[in-house]
Order: structure tokens, then C-alpha cells, then sequence
């Protein structure tokens, strides 16, 4: 076993006795899972002079280095033989980092004085039998962070407050890197509670719970808002000047710089892309559009990206289209950027058919012309309210199902596509049961739908409940009321769906 | 076919000795090498326990090659027998946790870690305090800071 081993600690106990000095050494693993050691052998050497040997390493006792216990070290899990007490005696103890099975430089001249700062025993040797048992329940660190990883993230952080050595290992970046790959999140949907500033109660479904929490960087519930993989964007809604990202969990935020393009745009609609743990990199895209003056059919439609690597924004394209509008939906999806544009007045063609159409921009091609009409793919319905989602990297759209020929628009159902590559289009995923449709609180032609990983929430605005259909098992669920108040018969709630996740940062 | 299968003889730390055969021992990522390498004498795993050793066989000889299966029954089946398997005390459960561990056995550590952290999931501090005989350690002040901080956390 001696292929990972990565540290060596060396306890010398001293005795008056010279005969009765020895020497155990500790051999420390890198675990399998993560960065802690954890310990595989421990030899002991009677010799009493400074050169003792561990049959694996053959390590010369001279090159070790005198130290405090090593911070990676859990000394309660010290378990020596028998015949070895430490009671009475000073244990000191020299630590040695062993690079790719050699030994390093070291220091070559070991005292053989007790050191002095280290004469504090493992406790559990000093207490006879009852520790003996209490030591069978502790799990090392290693083992440790692989229970706590497949918890539930709000599980994860309130065994935070169990004790010290818990607290580290929740707090620490690596294992919160190592617990998002490992046990992906069911997302979690944000609702706000009021329209005036960002307080609001997020829902976990693993838990079923409501959690009253606070968003960083956002100051008003009306901004627009994007998530991806763990992070959120909020951009105000008024000029689109403030910008940042943030992870709700950990409530880390960065602000941004302000995106170009006209301050004054009628419509903006706002995306985001981030690479998850793996990368930490992330794609932030503005799409922004303007009635060109003195032309109510002529729109002035622009795109901006931002993107981790290079800390800027740039303006890929801008241009004039006719009959459409943008609006305030996009997402990225595999690096294309979906965008839904407006048909205009009468209109002709697919724009009087469906009133709405996709725009799909691919983001790694650059700036170029005159693309936008090339790229537009019609919608599968008479649609309100299309809602754009991000699935694993796919294309949904969730939207309410429009009557053909109605001048007001009352919808006969809502219904969720994904979007195929290649000829098939569209493809209808599940429409949402009538009983559902009806009893939810009313749905009309507005509702927010928002989902990640296989999960889409449906959101009427005038209920505090929430839809949830599981695409895997096709499956449709009502959560538990948001315990929020109505503080007004008309109030709105809105809400935005995203990924808990401990590894990631803005 | 009759061919004799190739049995490995283990020693647990409480000097028993216990046979298993090969393909189950290949899974044990920690004396791979050894089974490998030919090794006819009894492997000695001076972290394990007789009783517990044999709770380890018991999984594995269970599992192996069945966790690969499609056949839906199967699965089925073999869910309920570990619900069944996995019914023992704290210690003994932290014990196999530890067993997996050293021996390096994927399915079981991830099994017998997945059972404790569902065990907890919705216990109290307090009482996962006491299943892991931890005590808390902090200071009025440190408490107080680490409950202002997740207080979003505490209708939990």
C-alpha cells in the first residue's frame, strides 16, 4: 500500500529509561476520494537511536521533521497497539511529506529533545475503556465528507453547526467542489414576496421545505433574472446598468460591468451560461431591442456578450428586423443563444400564424450579418407566454396554448416542447393535465415557468403554489404553499427557478 | 463445467479465517494486487473483524454480478435484501463504513454511506450530535455567529 503514500509521522516517546524509549511510525494515505490522510500503518520500532526504520518506506528516522501534529492528521484516530501507552511519556512527533514514493530534503539533524508544544497525548488514551468505545463511533474526515456530500444541500449546511470538525470540512472549498460533482441538486425555485424589494422564499423540493432567504445583488423583484448551473444574474430592469451575478446559497456576488448598447431600449432580455463546477467559467448574453424612430415596424435588435476569459462585453451583431420585435426571453442552450422575438401588428406569414418566433444564435461564430432571419425557427402553436428552459443542454419551451382566431387570449392548456436537432422540430413533451390546468389557481395567459436539470416549474403569478413536472417520470406535482401573504387580491408573485450548488462562485 | 473456482483465504484481525472466492476478492480494490499476484497465503486485514468480515462477504457474494443486471426483478429484489442487510446497529453500520473504506469496496462504501447520511437527514443537531458522539465544541460566540449565518436553515 505504500503506492499512495503521500506523508509519514514519526512519534518518538521518551522515557528516563533509554531502553524504554521507542519510536512508532505512522504511515499517512492520500484517501482515494479526496485530500485528506488518513492513516494505513503504524510499526513500532524499539530502537532506541535516532535511526528507526518503517519496513514499507525504509524511511531513515534522521529525515523526518520535527512539527505539531499535522493539520491533516485526526489524532483521535491514533490507534496504537497495545503495549504502547503514551502515559508519562512526552511523544514527539516529526512529520515528513513523501513526493512520489522518495523521501524530500527534510532535515537531516533531529533533536532528541521533547519538544515541549507537542506534549499534549491523544486524549483518547488517557481515558481507558469509555473512549475506547467512543472511538469506534468516529469516522475519519474521509469518510466523514463522503456522508455529508450526499445530503441534501440544506442538510449539508446545517450539519455545519454540529461541532468545529464538521464546521471545517462543510467550509472548506474542496469539499464543497467535491460534493456538487458528486451529488447534483434537484433546483430549487425562488418565488418573491413582494414586488418592492428581494426578499422571498426559496422552495427545496428533496426536503419539501420553504426557506425564507435574502438575494444578494438584486435590489428589486421586478429585474430580469437568468440562472445556469448554480448561478444567478440580475440586471434592473430600467436602463440595464446593474448587473451582477451571484449563488444564492453561498450569497457570493460580483457585480459586472455595465453591458453596451442603448441604455433606453424598450425591451432586454437577459442569459446566462456557467460551466459549472468544472470550469467556474461563465457566458453572460443581453439581447436588447429598439423601436427604430418614426417606425413602428422596423426594430433595432442588438446582441452582447460577456464572457469570463477575456472580463469584457462585446457586440456581435446588431440589426434592423422588420415585423419583429425581441422581447424578455433567451437562455443558452449548448452555446446557441434562443431568443423569442415578437410578431408585430398584423403581420404576415408565420407571424400572423403564431405570433411568436425562435431566434437561435450560435455564440462561438462572431460578428457577422444579416443572420437573424436565417435563424428563425417557427414556434409549435398559437402561443402566450412562451417560456424558454434550459434541459441538460436542450431546448424547451413551455408555453400557453393560444385559441386560434380570439382577440383576447384565453389559453386551452399549457404545454412543454423540446427542440430537436435536425428535421423533426418540435417535439411535445407533456402537456399539463386539465385538472391541474384548472385547479391551480387560475391560470391566464401570464405565468412564469423556469427549470434546470430535468425538472420544470410551472408559476402561476396570482398563487403561491407551485407546479413541478419531473421530466424523467413524467410526472406532474403540486408543492406546498409558498408561505407567503397575499398583502393585496391583484398581487403577483414572481419567481425564477435555479441550481443549489456549494461549488461554485461568481 | 466443474472447474474448481479460486478461493482466497482471509484473516481478520481477530485471527478467523474465512474463504472467498476469487472474482468476489477482485473487487476489493485494497488486496487486489495481492489476489493478482497469486498469493496462496491467508491475507491478513488487521482493520477488520471477524463479524464484520463476514457482513462484508455477505454484501459482495450478494452483489457481484448482480448489480450489473437490467432484469428490473432482480433490482427489485436485490433493494429489498439490502434494506434487510443494512438493518444493524450504529456501530456495527460505522463499522462496515470503515470495512469498505479500507478494503476499498466501491458499491458498499457507497451503499453504507448513503444509508447513514439518509439516517440523518432529518434528525436534530442534537441527535446527530449524539449518533456520532460529537460534542459541540463551539464557543456562545461561535454558535451565535454560525446561526446567524444559515438562519434561513433553522425551521428545518
Amino acid at each position: 500500500m505504500i503506492v499512495n503514500t503521500k506523508a509519514l509521522v514519526a512519534i518518538r516517546m521518551f522515557d528516563h529509561n533509554p531502553e524504554e524509549s521507542f519510536v512508532v511510525v505512522v504511515v499517512l494515505r492520500r484517501g482515494w476520494r479526496s485530500e485528506q490522510f488518513e492513516i494505513v500503518t503504524l510499526s513500532r520500532s524499539t530502537s532506541p537511536t535516532s535511526e528507526a526504520s518503517c519496513n514499507e518506506a525504509e524511511v531513515a528516522f534522521s529525515r523526518f521533521r520535527p512539527c505539531r501534529w499535522p493539520s491533516c492528521f485526526d489524532r483521535r484516530l491514533l490507534r496504537l497497539p497495545p503495549a504502547v501507552t503514551m502515559k508519562g511519556r512526552n511523544p514527539c512527533i516529526y512529520y515528513r511529506q513523501i513526493r512520489s514514493g522518495r523521501g524530500d530534503r527534510g532535515h537531516d539533524n533531529v533533536h532528541t529533545q521533547p519538544n515541549d508544544n507537542v506534549n499534549t497525548e491523544p486524549s483518547d488514551d488517557r481515558n481507558g475503556e469509555s473512549s475506547a468505545i467512543s472511538m469506534d463511533l468516529i469516522l475519519s474526515n474521509d469518510i466523514l465528507e463522503c456522508i455529508l456530500a450526499r445530503l441534501p444541500i440544506a442538510g449539508i449546511l446545517r450539519m455545519s453547526s454540529v461541532c468545529k470538525r464538521w464546521n471545517v470540512i462543510v467550509k472548506s472549498s474542496n469539499f464543497r467542489l467535491c460534493s456538487s460533482r458528486s451529488t447534483p441538486q434537484i433546483p430549487w425555485y425562488f418565488m418573491f414576496t413582494s414586488s418592492d424589494n428581494r426578499s422571498g422564499h426559496a422552495f427545496d423540493p428533496t426536503l419539501r421545505k420553504w426557506y425564507s432567504i435574502e438575494l444578494p445583488g438584486i435590489e428589486r423583484s421586478n429585474w430580469l433574472v437568468a440562472s445556469s448551473n448554480g448561478l444567478v444574474a440580475f440586471m434592473d430592469n430600467d436602463r440595464g446598468s446593474k448587473l451582477s451575478v451571484c449563488n444564492p446559497i453561498t450569497r457570493r456576488c460580483r457585480k459586472l460591468e455595465q453591458p453596451p448598447g442603448s441604455e433606453s431600449s424598450d425591451y432586454c432580455t437577459l442569459a446566462l451560461s456557467a460551466g459549472g463546477t468544472r470550469s467556474q467559467n461563465y457566458t453572460v448574453s443581453v439581447v436588447k431591442s429598439k423601436q427604430v424612430q418614426g417606425n413602428f415596424f422596423q426594430w433595432d435588435l442588438s446582441i452582447h456578450l460577456y464572457h469570463t476569459d477575456s472580463m469584457k462585453w462585446v457586440s456581435p451583431l446588431e440589426e434592423i428586423v422588420t415585423g419583429w420585435r425581441g422581447g424578455n426571453e433567451s437562455v443558452i442552450c449548448d452555446r446557441t443563444l434562443y431568443f423569442l422575438i415578437y410578431a408585430i401588428g398584423g403581420g404576415c406569414g408565420l407571424a400572423r400564424r403564431h405570433r411568436h418566433a425562435l431566434v437561435a444564435y450560435t455564440l462561438a461564430k462572431g460578428s457577422s450579418r444579416g443572420q437573424l432571419d436565417e435563424n428563425m425557427i417557427p414556434v409549435p402553436c398559437l402561443l402566450t407566454c412562451g417560456r424558454l428552459i434550459n434541459l441538460k443542454e436542450k431546448l424547451v419551451l413551455v408555453g400557453g396554448i393560444g385559441r386560434q382566431g380570439r382577440g383576447d387570449m384565453i389559453i386551452k392548456g399549457i404545454g412543454i416542447w423540446a427542440l430537436n436537432e435536425g428535421k423533426d422540430g418540435w417535439v411535445e413533451i407533456t402537456r399539463m393535465p386539465n385538472r391541474l390546468f384548472r385547479g391551480c389557481g387560475g391560470f391566464d395567459e401570464v405565468f412564469a415557468s423556469g427549470g434546470t436539470d430535468g425538472v420544470v416549474y410551472v408559476h402561476s403569478y396570482g398563487s403561491p403554489t407551485l407546479l413541478m413536472f419531473d421530466v424523467e417520470s413524467e410526472r406532474w406535482e403540486l408543492t406546498p404553499k409558498c408561505p407567503a401573504t397575499k398583502k393585496f387580491p391583484l398581487q403577483l408573485f414572481e419567481g425564477f427557478c435555479f441550481e443549489p450548488c456549494l461549488g461554485i462562485a461568481p | 463445467m466443474s472447474s474448481k473456482k479460486k478461493v482466497i483465504t482471509l484473516r481478520s484481525s481477530d485471527g478467523e479465517i474465512f474463504e472467498v472466492e476469487e472474482a468476489v476478492a477482485l473487487e476489493w480494490l485494497t488486496i487486489k494486487p495481492l489476489v493478482e499476484s497469486g498469493c496462496t497465503d491467508a491475507i491478513p486485514l488487521p482493520q477488520v473483524t471477524g463479524n464484520i468480515l463476514a457482513k462484508v462477504i455477505e454484501y459482495c457474494k450478494k452483489h457481484i454480478g448482480a448489480s450489473e443486471s437490467e432484469d428490473r426483478k432482480i433490482l427489485y429484489e436485490l433493494e429489498s435484501w439490502d434494506a434487510d442487510f443494512i438493518k444493524v446497529d450504529q456501530g456495527t453500520l460505522f463499522d462496515l463504513i470503515r470495512a469498505a473504506d479500507y478494503l476499498t469496496i466501491k458499491t458498499l462504501f457507497e451503499f453504507t454511506c448513503q444509508t447513514v447520511a439518509d439516517t440523518i437527514k432529518h434528525k436534530t443537531i442534537e441527535e446527530v450530535r449524539h449518533i456520532f458522539r460529537e460534542s459541540n465544541d463551539f464557543t456562545p460566540e461561535e454558535e451565535k455567529e454560525i446561526r446567524g449565518k444559515s438562519w434561513w436553515l433553522q425551521g428545518l
